[in-house]
């Protein structure tokens, strides 16, 4: 086994991590594993499923498609940094109002893909969106009506940037 | 899966990649990752050393050149370079087809230099670079190379550069004001692998197409212009170029079929991307307009 490891320096959910990783550890291996946030799920590994979507400097990435070297200097945000002070986002309001998940399997993963309303997403845009990640419980017609009720809420009521 | 075990040098430089390069032969360069990394948790690579290249500035860049083309660096990602004014001024064939390339999240991370460099048969970039007749900047120990869109796409996953070479970026030449632009891919589901695609360039005088050019993705080893097809277009009407098309189009043998596609389907679909994109660019064509 290769020994060799780097140390890393990066901001998850606003903490400052500084941590040594194997060259080939994913960000997703790294969240999950030594900083114990399991909500990033990994489903394909492949990019394809986007179970494992974080935000980096308020992209989503496939996190499983990251080495956890590369984001060194980075701020990541998970699912568990969505609510604040025990307050839902507005997303996940909407999508527990609309029981946009089941298994909740796929659910973070939409929700960072979904949060900081990626490419001034409107209502057309976001069936094809949503190709982008794989939903085996709700049909996504829930999910569907969650997004795009988010969508519609004025620019002034959301929270910039995924806040 | 996971990768298996590799050591990495981050450059910091294009040398620096190029030294790392030469070193070791099993040493393979890393860029936005989106396509060697699932290779890697699939275990069809397993090289010993990653050049990663993501922080080398000299591979950064979108710049107007004085021709009215565009000069894209390697290392620009999908989202940053849709988002550039140059890109709609100047490329709009690009901006339209970008989107195409699988899905937000990976557009995030994927980069120009790394699409071409993949050389992967239904990729949009290789048809992007052979359709607008794009010249790949190549860094080499000894300064650099150019290379022809046409002659860098030499096999599935498999391009022209020799060891210790690597992509910088690529010159895309200015579009003709005449000519009307198209693409069309047709996949299972958006954001998947197309099964085919193509792109067109057209021009059209007075209700007639009088030059195409063509290339077909997906269904060909390499993006294909299919010499047959252009001359069969002109003289035709836009809305009526299915006969003349299918007409030209090579048989279904000449396809060489896969687990999505046989080589019927692959014949269908190619005819049906090409027509798509044919009509598309002839819409947009200068004088498309019938008096």
């Amino acid at each position: 086994m290769n020994d060799t490891t780097m140390q890393v320096n990066m901001t998850v959910n606003g903490e400052s991590i500084e941590i040594a990783v194997a060259p080939r550890t994913t960000l997703a291996d790294l969240l999950r594993g030594p900083l114990g946030l399991t909500g990033t799920h990994l489903g394909c590994e492949q990019g394809v499923c986007g179970a494992c979507t974080v935000l980096l400097e308020g992209a989503p990435v496939r996190s499983c498609l990251l080495f956890a070297y590369q984001a060194d200097g980075a701020e990541v945000r998970t699912i568990e940094g969505l609510a604040e002070d025990g307050e839902l986002h507005p997303l996940q309001e909407l999508f527990l109002e609309k029981r946009a998940f089941q298994c909740g399997f796929c659910t973070p993963g939409i929700l960072m893909g979904l949060v900081g309303k990626p490419q001034g997403l409107d209502r057309e845009g976001i069936r094809d969106y949503l190709g982008g990640f794989v939903c085996r419980c709700t049909g996504y017609e829930p999910i569907l009506a969650a997004a795009e009720a988010y969508v519609a809420q004025s620019e002034d009521e959301r929270p910039k940037d995924g806040e | 899966m996971k990768a298996p075990p590799f050591e990495c040098v981050v450059a910091a430089s294009v040398g620096e990649a190029l030294d790392a390069l030469t070193a070791d032969e099993d040493a393979v360069l890393i860029a936005g990752g989106q396509s060697l990394v699932p290779m890697l948790a699939l275990r069809l690579a397993a090289p010993t050393v990653l050049v990663d290249v993501n922080r080398v500035s000299e591979l950064q860049g979108v710049v107007r050149a004085d021709n009215g083309g565009l000069s894209i660096g390697a290392m620009v990602r999908q989202t940053e370079l849709l988002e550039q004014p140059a890109l709609a001024d100047r490329q709009p064939l690009v901006a339209e087809t970008l989107p195409y390339i699988a899905h937000h999240a990976i557009r995030n991370r994927s980069t120009v230099g790394g699409a071409l460099a993949h050389a992967d048969p239904a990729g949009e970039w290789p048809l992007l670079a052979v359709l607008l007749q794009g010249t790949i900047d190549v860094a080499t120990r000894n300064g650099g190379r150019r290379i022809r869109a046409e002659d860098f796409f030499v096999g599935p996953l498999t391009n022209a550069l020799g060891q210790g070479e690597l992509v910088r970026g690529i010159e895309l030449p200015p579009m003709g004001s005449d000519t009307g632009w198209g693409f069309h891919e047709v996949a299972r589901r958006p954001g998947d692998f197309a099964l085919a695609g193509a792109g067109a360039l057209v021009a059209v005088h007075d209700g007639e197409i009088t030059s195409a050019r063509v290339v077909l993705m997906g269904t060909t080893p390499v993006p294909t212009v299919l010499s047959e097809v252009e001359p069969a277009l002109v003289g035709h009407r836009p809305e009526d170029i299915f006969e003349p098309l299918e007409d030209a189009m090579p048989a279904s043998e000449s396809f060489q079929g896969d687990a999505h596609a046989p080589p019927e389907f692959q014949r269908h679909l190619s005819r049906v991307v090409m027509q798509r994109a044919i009509q598309q660019a002839a819409a947009r064509a200068h004088g498309a307009e019938v008096p």
